[in-house]
């Protein structure tokens, strides 16, 4: 398309032509005459135009790293840096907001005059989902007066915002990887030692407490005392995988299951982070992401800035799960994998669980979400109830290897349904070893 | 109301009046009646909220086309040239007027306003004023000149103006 300045000149040009060529061609003077407002008016236009502008500009965010649905304040400065008298008589600023941000007050484009030293000030709120923002350059065009000769500037001003996904509160639930870590934490390690539950009897040494001492057991027997052992609880290492393959995705009205899927995966790593476990983010489907593991505050805002950045990828590698690399993985460790599961999964989440990772798949459910989206008929009920008894038979197939399965209606709360489904078995079943 | 839409207001009316008043003294009182609706038409055009941007941006370019060619039909109709040169400097001022409108209607913020709007009236009336100096001394003042001479200065005339058109071509 042509640009508006390039439009003007040219009308005024061909109106000009066309009155000089008439003019010559029925010499008649008083054509010429007529062109000369015109040709006036171009020639001030281009005396006035400005000289090629020195201009700088500054972006300042009130936050560069907020949570989703937070607004942040943008301020943008344009200072013309001209010697005296390079001022500017049109200068027109347009700041294009990165896909995904939404603009809530203030504005993003403006039309001014500045005079050399001068400085002129944009200020807007923006708010938007989760994502990885880095701001274009600000697109800024001096012209004359008459917008006739005009200048166009694409300015760098580097800012880089980051939204991180909302991060629900999680109750604990119970996970009992095989192999835990040296440190205390929240997971039993099936050792006795020092902690809380109950592990089991033996005789009595020198240097164990006396409070310890099973007292009833050893009224029992004459000849020597006997004390309760308890169950060591340790910290351990937990693998969080994301699914972020796009035939998994399904986008309705209502939003995106992916979305569901990133939400779940964030309030699960704030959940084992706090208990002080050890905790890695691979991220499967554009490529392999991965956060490697680590503890604390800073792994957790490494993993809720990978998870922010997290985007569905239809590479045709990544299609199945045949490429997700275990090596990633401390030997006997806890994997929570969370996706809406393909029937393909089915056979690598045997694998894992036959090389001994403890695995917990967190299932945002596809069909209830797609389903409350559609106009009831019967032919949608039929469907449903095929897609439903085909997913149930999936989950049930990795149930029965021992893959702890949560199928989470994403309208319901996480927490409720991870407390139905992981809940820790009575302290009955786990003393008989029904725990595991 | 700001000293530029009052502008473009007076511009419209000058413009209108101008050719009207010139057609009608030659008694063509048809020809005044078509630029009344023109003049009209663009004027509305112009104030008309429900007419999209690119249909305002030809009329625009409409507008001012048809009053340039108002006034050289006029000239060859030996219609008064000081009203048809009225009628092209109101076109001019006028076409510039919604032009600047359009530019201040596509951002979402003015700055400065009125030091805006005072820069661009105050070289408007530079350029209408000088235009129309030019213009009527060109209306006034007859040479003769021997038509080899007149194409020469026809054909530095084109490139002059070519050279105008390109120019920010070659500074960007």
């Amino acid at each position: 398309m042509m640009k508006p300045n390039v439009r003007q000149r040219r009308l005024l040009s061909l109106l000009i032509y066309l009155l000089v060529i008439a003019g010559l061609a029925l010499l008649e003077g008083a054509f010429l005459a007529l062109v000369l407002p015109l040709v006036v008016y171009l020639v001030l236009g281009l005396l006035t135009s400005p000289a090629p502008p020195q201009l700088t500009a500054t972006r300042t965010l009130s936050a560069e790293r907020v949570f989703e649905h937070a607004s942040v304040s943008i301020t943008l400065t344009l200072v013309n840096e001209g010697a005296k008298g390079a001022d500017l008589a049109e200068v027109q600023i347009a700041e294009r907001l990165p896909e995904g941000l939404t603009l809530v007050e203030g504005e993003t484009s403006a039309l001014a005059t500045l005079p050399a030293g001068e400085r002129i000030t944009l200020s807007y709120t923006i708010t938007g989902e989760r994502g990885d923002f880095s701001f274009p350059p600000v697109a800024v065009t001096v012209s004359d007066s008459f917008g006739l000769y005009r200048q166009a500037r694409q300015i760098a001003t580097p800012a880089h915002l980051v939204i991180l996904p909302k991060v629900w509160r999680l109750r604990k639930i119970a996970i009992r990887p095989l192999s835990t870590h040296g440190h205390a934490g929240h997971i039993p390690s099936g050792r006795a030692g020092t902690g809380v539950d109950f592990f089991g009897v033996r005789e009595y040494r020198m240097g164990d407490p006396l409070r310890h001492i099973n007292w009833r057991l050893t009224a029992r027997h004459d000849d020597r005392p006997y004390t309760n052992e308890f169950e060591q609880q340790r910290v351990t290492d937990i693998g969080l995988i994301l699914d972020a393959r796009r035939q998994n995705e399904i986008r309705t009205v209502g939003g995106s299951l992916f979305e569901h899927a990133v939400q779940a995966t964030a309030a699960l790593a704030d959940l084992f982070l706090s208990d002080g476990n050890r905790v890695g983010l691979l991220i499967y489907g554009r490529a392999l992401e991965r956060t490697f593991p680590g503890y604390g505050k800073h792994q957790r805002e490494r993993i809720l800035r990978a998870l922010a950045r997290a985007k569905l990828g239809d590479s045709i590698v990544f299609e199945s799960l045949s490429y997700l690399p275990t090596r990633f993985f401390p030997a006997q460790s806890q994997i929570v994998f969370v996706s809406p599961l393909h029937p393909g999964d089915q056979s690598v989440l045997v694998k894992l669980r036959a090389r001994g990772y403890q695995v917990i798949v967190i299932s945002p459910d596809p069909v209830t979400f797609e389903a409350q989206h559609l106009t009831p008929s019967p032919s949608v009920e039929l469907a449903q109830r095929i897609v439903r008894v085909e997913r149930d038979l999936l989950l049930r197939k990795l149930r029965r290897v021992g893959v702890q399965v949560v199928d989470w209606p994403v309208h319901r709360s996480l927490d409720r349904v991870m407390q139905a489904s992981l809940r820790r078995p009575p302290q009955v079943l786990r003393v008989l070893g029904g725990a595991r | 109301m700001s000293w530029m839409r009052r502008l473009g207001a007076i511009s419209f009316a000058l413009a209108t009046a101008g050719m009207a008043i010139g057609y009608v003294l030659s008694g063509r009182s048809g020809g005044a009646v078509i630029f009344v609706l023109l003049g009209g038409g663009w004027w509305m055009g112009e104030r008309w909220r429900a007419v999209p941007p690119s249909v305002r941006r030809w009329l625009r370019a409409a507008g001012l086309v048809s009053f340039v060619g108002g006034a050289v039909n006029g000239l060859w109709l030996e219609v008064g040239a000081g009203w048809m040169l009225l009628g092209v400097l109101g076109a001019l001022a006028a076409w510039d007027a919604t032009n600047f409108a359009a530019r201040l209607r596509a951002v979402d913020q003015v700055i400065h306003r009125e030091a805006l709007e005072r820069a661009h009236l105050r070289q408007l009336l530079l350029a209408e004023g000088i235009g129309g100096l030019f213009g009527a001394a060109g209306l006034l003042i007859r040479l003769d000149l021997r038509f080899s001479i007149a194409l020469l200065l026809g054909l530095l005339g084109f490139v002059g103006v070519s050279r105008l058109i390109r120019l920010d071509a070659f500074r960007n």
